[in-house]
């Protein structure tokens, strides 16, 4: 009896308040869980060639898919956050005053571009714009055979990065919309998958081969537009990094190598950094290591 | 595929009131009594409780109820920090935003002949229903669930003679299940305590839905009397149930790439994806024993003891058919998802008071009824999700019955209170998962839920 006594105590001060346990901000369970804490590599690009100097920015336009919008770790304003770090670092070292905006959007793909330039308004300049994309154009292809993701390449990603470009470096050429000029810092693609065959993912080398054939035409129109643009690599210091990193049988296979993939697609904090930092190293050559 | 008896009572869904979602409040009597009619339910209600009584009842009865319920459950999510920005989350209280759920009940018996009876009963003896923001800390295990589970039961005793009678009753049941709640591409790329609270462009909704349109089961049932009708024992066995349901799933991200088929035919847009699903639920073994004595003049009580095998419930299972793609990434899939319940046997201890106070020439008109139940959850706290926010549960029960004569016949209006409190749960150690990975940050907070039961009833008695 004095059991149930007990029980009916307990079940009706369990139902006596609806007030929050936690109000106040107390008895936090901790952390999610993650370890975050990892540092970029940097200094890829110090033998890099050198860019003609460009005049330093006033402006920092970001634009492209969900690894520039920062989608899986913390939105564009994250510390974590490639373009956040990016815009930081031109703007404490190169452009002190000027303004970060980021028009990125998850899942755009390459024929979304136009309409994120478009929203950006035309207010001050120089403008240094940053993207990247291409990533959810080129996804589609990996889980379709060899064949078909080549056709896809030649018949469908290659001409629409052509034709996005060539609307991408008119828009920029337009100092109405872009007073003072612009200039473009484009980014290769990293690989998750570490150019490397093995299971459980499988890539096929074909499909790795496509992927350097996008980053190859990247680097292409690039230097076609040698005096708008300039072109990082984030290819290569992703490699024994991704998925694979643990992987001995991997060509790009690296003894404690830091992993840097926060899920299949995204980089982690660690990954996110060496973004930056490649990035950071495309602006020390536009603005700092230039030749006039 | 729903017959029109079926169909009456479709818009039913009651909330897990009985431990995991068992609704044995079946009855005007039986709601004032706290169930405890194994042994002594003379009336149609029978058929769901212990066939064997129908041979108690007396020419033609007919009964109609209506269970409202009232449930209240509130979940605090534990305040924690995002691994990714360093940011403490607090979670504001997310409580269900429904109401009233409404139970109705069918009912009829008939003596056919001076040792046999049939009776009829359309009824929900399985169900929960709970809706909560969509926007609420609980949202990436559960915005909305409607189960439910309605049987129509035909059924027929024989008095075996000296005291003792058996009864059977064929449980023809109809099942159909939703489930929504809010999804995250995240979790199906990445680690879900990567991302303990993802917003905006994030996060997309998933709606499931499925049916069983016919499963069979039976409740067989066994009955004493003694020449007094002072002692009455009553047991009945309801036989377990597999629930197959199938139906479909549509999943909404902004983040979904469209579906190509091989010759880059789209076959779904980006944004959206459906596919079919399958999804098993059991309804377990339920064993019920009785027994009612007379305590006083007019003064009849029961004590009952019920077993339920929740242990058949060990996991939820949803079973995707074509298992298309989310993101033409490798693992971004449909893939089948696997909640691990390992649920307990349970049992439940029922006291039901019933007396007729008042003495009138054409018998007595009033009855007052009282009720006490202790449930025992099946679910410990390692499994606990407010999905299925149940706990061990102290009900108590008020209830009268007024009754008309029309002519030589009996009109019964019946009204039952009841109010289960539910012991609150604290978890801080969960086995809890998202999409087959484990998330039990997710699951960690206290949560707080009660529930009330307003039962009207009208009988007719030849």
């Amino acid at each position: 009896m004095r059991r149930l006594v007990l029980a009916t105590s307990l079940f009706i001060a369990a139902c006596s308040s609806n007030k929050d346990p936690f109000a106040g901000g107390g008895d936090a369970g901790g952390s999610a869980g993650g370890d975050a804490g990892h540092q970029a590599d940097g200094g890829l690009f110090d033998a890099a060639p050198t860019h003609s100097c460009v005049a330093a920015p006033k402006r920092i336009v970001v634009v492209g898919d969900s690894i520039t919008a920062c989608s899986v770790i913390g939105g564009p304003m994250a510390a974590d956050c490639v373009s956040k770090q990016f815009s930081d670092y031109v703007i404490a070292h190169y452009g002190p005053g000027a303004t970060y905006e980021n028009y990125a959007v998850g899942g755009a793909q390459i024929k979304d571009i136009a309409g994120q330039l478009a929203n950006a308004p035309a207010t001050q300049g120089p403008t240094l714009v940053m993207f990247f994309i291409g990533g959810n154009d080129l996804t589609p292809y990996l889980t379709q055979s060899d064949a078909a993701a080549m056709t896809g390449w030649t018949g469908t990603v290659q001409p629409m990065m052509q034709a996005m470009y060539d609307a991408t470096f008119a828009t920029l050429a337009d100092s109405t919309k872009f007073p003072g000029g612009a200039t473009l810092l484009m980014n290769t693609q990293y690989n998750p998958f570490d150019d490397c065959t093995a299971a459980p993912y499988n890539i096929s080398a074909a499909k790795t081969a496509i992927l350097g054939m996008f980053n190859d035409e990247i680097k292409t129109i690039g230097e076609a537009h040698a005096n708008a643009a300039i072109v990082v690599d984030q290819h290569a210091p992703f490699l024994g990094h991704g998925h694979h990193y643990q992987v001995t049988t991997c060509p790009y296979y690296m003894p404690n190598a830091t992993p840097y993939m926060q899920d299949l697609i995204h980089a982690n904090a660690a990954g996110n950094a060496v973004l930056a930092g490649v990035d950071n190293g495309g602006a020390d050559r536009l603005y700092r290591d230039c030749t006039n | 595929m729903r017959g029109p008896v079926i169909g009456a009572v479709l818009a039913i869904s009651g909330p897990a009131i009985a431990g995991g979602f068992y609704v044995p409040e079946i009855g005007g009597r039986a709601a004032g009594m706290g169930a405890a009619v194994v042994a002594d339910g003379d009336d149609p209600s029978a058929t769901f409780h212990d066939p064997a009584n129908l041979v108690r009842t007396e020419g033609f009865q007919a009964e109609v109820a209506a269970d409202l319920v009232l449930p209240s459950v509130t979940f605090f999510r534990r305040p924690l920090t995002d691994p990714n920005t360093g940011q403490f989350l607090h979670f504001d209280g997310a409580s269900n935003t429904n109401s009233v759920v409404a139970v109705p009940y069918i009912g009829a018996s008939y003596r056919v002949g001076p040792r046999v009876a049939v009776g009829l009963a359309v009824d929900a003896p399985f169900g929960a229903s709970l809706d909560f923001s969509p926007d609420g800390a609980q949202r990436d295990l559960v915005t909305s669930i409607a189960l439910r589970a309605i049987e129509l039961s035909p059924a027929a005793a024989i008095d075996l003679g000296n005291g003792f009678a058996v009864g059977a009753a064929a449980n023809l049941i109809y099942a159909d299940l939703v489930l929504d709640q809010r999804n995250s591409l995240t979790y199906v790329t990445g680690d879900p305590e990567q991302y303990p609270d993802p917003q905006g462009e994030l996060q997309g909704t998933t709606h499931l839905a499925g049916s069983d349109p016919f499963s069979i089961g039976a409740t067989l049932g066994a009955s004493y009397r003694s020449p007094t009708g002072a002692l009455r024992i009553g047991a009945s066995v309801r036989t377990p149930v597999k629930l197959h349901m199938e139906g479909d799933a549509r999943v909404e991200n902004s983040g979904i790439s469209g579906l190509f088929d091989a010759n880059n035919n789209q076959l779904q847009p980006a944004g959206v994806r459906t596919d079919q699903i399958k999804v098993g639920i059991p309804l377990p073994l339920i064993a019920r024993v009785g027994v009612a004595a007379r305590l006083a003049s007019h003064v009849r009580g029961e004590l009952d003891v019920n077993y339920t095998r929740w242990s058949t419930f060990q996991s939820l299972d949803i079973d995707f058919v074509n298992h298309y793609y989310l993101l033409q990434t490798p693992g971004a899939y449909l893939y089948d998802v696997h909640v691990a319940n390992d649920w307990h046997d349970s049992w439940t201890v029922r006291l039901g008071v019933e007396a007729e106070p008042f003495d009138r020439p054409f018998g007595r008109p009033i009855a007052l009824r009282a009720g006490l139940v202790y449930d025992q959850s099946p679910i410990d706290d390692q499994h606990f999700s407010v999905l299925t926010p149940d706990s061990d549960k102290l009900g108590i029960v008020g209830g009268a019955r007024w009754t008309q004569s029309v002519g030589a016949h009996r009109l019964d209006f019946q009204l039952a209170f009841s109010h289960l409190f539910l012991r609150e749960r604290d978890i801080t150690v969960s086995d809890g998962t998202i999409l087959n990975k484990p998330a039990p940050s997710f699951f960690y907070g206290v949560t707080r839920a009660g529930i009330s039961i307003l039962t009207l009833a009208v009988a007719w008695r030849q």
